[in-house]
């Protein structure tokens, strides 16, 4: 059972606990950030690497939402192609602002709330402020859980026979 | 049995074991035989009552829907083929008929124009015969039956013997691009070359045939969901829930996807709109070690040869052994799509030791060998 205050660079360490490849499937994963480029982690590995070692040996289900108003360079859509291709879930919500990652293994719940952004500047440079749960606060981790799953249900209703460009009018 | 000289035989590992059948073999649900297809599960007392409601009101011909969710492997589309053999067998002592629709969201090329193909060629391969035969039987025209001009059309060249019209016929219905002079050939005026026409065909195509057709009610079971990409359940979603809407009665919608939690239906891109408008929801359970024998004694039953000299349908298994293999498998594997290769790696190895009763020890001795572990 941990609960910690992790800041600045030690956010991309609570990323790559969460992310780590030991766990007992059936793992899902949600991670929400307005914004999402490629980054390394702590440990050397890619964040997309990670991720698709999970989806690819441990079968994890992956779901990313993003802000559609803010992913729209270029090497934005290239990633979100890349993470699609993977068989990453992606989700556009207007208007979102929240960073979390949320874990669910079938031994391991985890939770990681932060001010940054998964991007290179949001991990190693930015002085940025997080809380890292894992197996701790069930309550706190349900209400979490509850609010990513409103948000999909909203931004599904939004997608509107399959154009997600339906959320930026 | 194998030959192996005059008169000689040796029976193969299943027949070792008083089986009609390999028992443990990995089928497309969709080809399992009705008689070798038994509710196996007594341990998901809910599920099934939530599916004999389901199969009531379908009985009842009213508008339902059914959403089944489990793991992989958890026999969710064996659970489809559940329900279409007890609404067959219980529409016909009414001396009915139903018109059942099976189509999935393929891992390769998950776009709606495969999942309308699966659909329509379902139709023509096990329905269409059904449909001649009243049209001929009734003495009327299909113009009559299909109340519908370019769709009577259509059947009436996919009925005919010239094998040219019928397989033009065919390409039109499945939604595939034609020429000109085709569509001429065909005397139709329009292309299903839009998800928009697809859609609306499937829809026109279930309204008229339980409508005038010889088919008391309809089921529609979309399996496979989580293989669509976002963009296309909502897509799905529209379709679905507007299909659910468009009939009042005689329609039956079973939407099936892979899932721990039913919450993952928003992960993977559905609506609430359409999630709200399932009558039923029913979740594959994983084997527990309490009702493992059972099951494996059930499914035993319907593949072990009519004349066998046993007392249990169990064997070779014991409770204990059956109970003993559960219990080494990682508990991702505990569910029937994984149990039953591994009784079939254990049963095989036990035949060519002789063995015909499996104990707990000798599940353990060779776990090492099955494939799930």
């Amino acid at each position: 059972m941990v609960v910690e205050a992790v800041f600045d660079r030690q956010i991309g360490d609570a990323v790559r606990k969460l992310l780590a490849y030991q766990r007992d499937a059936p793992i899902r994963i949600r991670i929400v950030s307005p914004v999402i480029h490629e980054v390394q982690l702590p440990d050397g590995e890619k964040l997309s690497e990670k991720i698709k070692k999970l989806i690819t040996f441990k079968k994890a289900m992956v779901t990313l939402i993003v802000n559609p108003r803010w992913m729209k360079k270029e090497e934005e859509i290239e990633l979100l192609q890349t993470f699609e291709d993977m068989g990453v879930r992606i989700h556009y919500k207007r208007d979102l602002h929240a960073k979390a990652i949320l874990l669910d293994s079938r031994t391991d719940k985890g939770l990681l709330l932060t001010s940054a952004n998964f991007t290179p500047t949001g991990l190693s440079k930015q002085q940025e402020i997080g809380l890292y749960i894992l197996n701790d606060l069930g309550h706190i981790y349900q209400r979490i859980y509850e609010y990513i799953i409103k948000l999909l249900k909203e931004t599904n209703e939004n997608i509107r026979g399959g154009d997600y460009r339906a959320n930026l009018v | 049995m194998k030959i192996l000289e005059e008169g000689t035989t040796v029976p193969t590992w299943f027949e070792f074991f008083e089986f009609e059948k390999d028992p443990y073999e990995k089928l497309d649900p969709y080809k399992i035989e009705f008689e070798r297809l038994i509710w196996d599960r007594p341990d998901l007392k809910e599920a099934k009552e939530r599916l004999d409601n389901f199969i009531e009101d379908v009985l009842n011909k009213k508008r339902v829907g059914l959403k089944i969710f489990g793991p992989a492997a958890s026999g969710k589309t064996w659970l489809t083929r559940i329900v279409q053999k007890e609404l067959m067998q219980k529409l016909s002592r009414r001396e009915e008929k139903m018109l059942f629709l099976y189509t999935k969201v393929p891992r390769i090329e998950p776009t709606f124009q495969i999942v309308y193909r699966l659909a329509i060629e379902y139709f023509l391969n096990n329905y269409f015969g059904e449909l001649a035969n009243f049209v001929k039987e009734s003495n009327r025209t299909w113009e009559d039956v299909v109340n519908d001009p370019e769709l009577a059309t259509c059947f009436r060249h996919y009925s005919s013997e010239a094998l040219k019209q019928k397989a033009l016929a065919r390409k039109w219905l499945i939604g595939e691009k034609l020429t000109a002079s085709e569509l001429g050939n065909l005397e139709i005026t329009y292309l299903i070359d839009s998800d928009y026409e697809r859609y609306e065909m499937l829809r026109k195509l279930i309204e008229k045939l339980t409508m005038t057709g010889p088919f008391a009610t309809c089921i529609l079971v979309i399996d496979e969901l989580e293989n669509a990409p976002v963009k296309l359940a909502g897509q799905l979603s529209d379709c679905l829930r507007d299909m659910l809407d468009s009939f009042s009665e005689k329609f039956g919608l079973i939407a099936s996807f892979t899932a721990e939690k039913v919450d993952e239906w928003y992960d993977l891109g559905y609506t609430e709109y359409l999630g709200r408008r399932f009558d039923y929801t029913v979740q594959l359970d994983s084997l527990k070690k309490e009702a493992v024998a059972e099951f494996l004694r059930l499914h035993h039953g319907v593949y072990r040869k009519k004349d066998a000299k046993i007392d249990d349908h169990l064997l070779p298994f014991t409770e204990e052994s059956a109970i003993k293999l559960l219990e080494l498998m990682p508990l991702e594997y505990h569910y029937p799509g994984y149990f039953l290769p591994n009784c079939r790696d254990i049963a095989r190895l036990a035949f060519e030791k002789g063995k015909k009763q499996i104990d707990a020890k000798f599940v353990e001795d060779h776990f090492q060998k099955v494939t799930f572990k």
